[in-house]
């Protein structure tokens, strides 16, 4: 039950993943082996929970404030009687309760995302479309796309940047080379930029919503929070599920 | 029917769905929510990361990024070592036991 298949297997599970024979397979297993089991129910609760990192962020704060009654005598008295057989026990853990909320409430309150969380929360990898890339596999922008799929970013900018050299005007291969450089670790989000600001001036290509969509993301990094506003509105009315994306990123910049 | 003991008492499913949720249990809950945060803070700064990115959705491209890891496959390895960690460090606390669901 250690190995990593088995993890792999209860994340798919949990996140509905696992479908027809796979599905089936495991849930038989889960029947028959009460130690998966256990596993699973522990994991599917214990995610949501450590995913909010501002409850995390307080309970490091609680312990760090040397709290010993709340943090460390709950442990010794668990460990000979439980802790809701001790009345002062549980006033003194509703009281835990009250303080947590109040504080989690004022955290909510007054803080965000960081630019940095919610560009990696919102970036997705482009896929460059197989049609796009012409009949000939052989040919140099195939290549080049070829590169970008092996997730070689840095020769696909590289191979995309001679192309552009030749044929400014391609504002196919230009979003390719904006999207080879944001996938470089660090993403070059400067070149990037030049390039998506370029693709909305010229306004002649499909790539056009799409380049606002990723310009707004580096605005949102850089912490330019009214210039993404300004191009997340505008994608926004566009509708579609990109649209619908930049609706919820301007609920969480507003 | 399954069971659930309480020291020297011992509430039915039913009994426990028609006592809903009391404080008790919220009292239970929260407390094995606090254990799951306080190990997972246990756990290095790395894998504190790799967990929190991947808890909150994150992709495994981006969490390769982030982390500065050289394929996805070490980033999924990685995963799989901080998370493995993390539940036997919940499972082998004695707490965890007394708050066993």
């Amino acid at each position: 039950m250690e190995n990593q298949k088995t993890f792999d297997l209860i994340d798919q599970y949990l996140s509905g993943e696992l479908a027809g024979d796979s599905l089936a397979a495991f849930e038989k297993e889960l029947q028959g082996n009460p130690a998966l089991s256990k596993r699973v129910v522990l994991i599917r609760e214990m995610s949501p929970v450590l995913a909010d990192e501002k409850a995390l962020d307080l309970r490091k704060q609680l312990k760090g404030f040397g709290d010993e009654y709340f943090l460390n005598s709950q442990k010794k008295e668990a460990r000979i009687i439980p802790i809701y057989k001790r009345s002062w026990a549980v006033a003194a853990a509703v009281l835990a309760l009250v303080v947590s909320l109040v504080l989690v409430w004022q955290i909510n309150s007054d803080s965000t995302l960081s630019g940095d969380q919610l560009y990696a929360q919102n970036f997705e990898l482009y896929n460059i479309p197989i049609e796009s890339r012409g009949d000939n596999s052989e040919s140099d922008f195939a290549k080049a796309a070829q590169l970008y799929d092996k997730k070689a970013y840095q020769k696909a900018a590289e191979a995309f940047e001679v192309l552009l050299k030749n044929d400014p005007a391609d504002m196919l291969t230009a979003f390719c080379l904006a999207q080879s450089y944001l996938n470089q670790n660090p993403p070059k989000t400067e070149s990037a930029k030049t390039l998506l600001q370029n693709i909305i001036q010229d306004g002649n290509s499909i790539y056009v919503s799409k380049s606002k969509w990723y310009l707004a993301l580096i605005y949102v990094k850089e912490g330019a929070v009214q210039n993404a506003l300004d191009l997340l509105r505008e994608v926004a009315e566009e509708g579609g599920s990109q649209g619908r994306k930049a609706s919820d990123l301007i609920q969480d910049l507003e | 029917m399954t069971k659930k003991s309480f020291g020297e008492v011992t509430l039915s499913d039913e009994t426990k769905s028609m006592l809903g949720e009391t404080p008790v249990f919220d009292v239970e809950k929260n407390e094995r929510h606090n254990l799951f945060r306080d190990k997972f803070l246990e756990l290095g700064e790395d894998c504190q990361k790799v967990l929190s990115m991947f808890f909150n959705k994150i992709k495994m491209e981006v969490i390769m990024e982030k982390m500065g890891y050289a394929s996805i496959s070490y980033t999924k390895k990685r995963k799989f070592q901080c998370k493995q960690k993390l539940v036997r460090l919940i499972e082998a606390d004695p707490v965890y036991e007394e708050l066993k669901y």
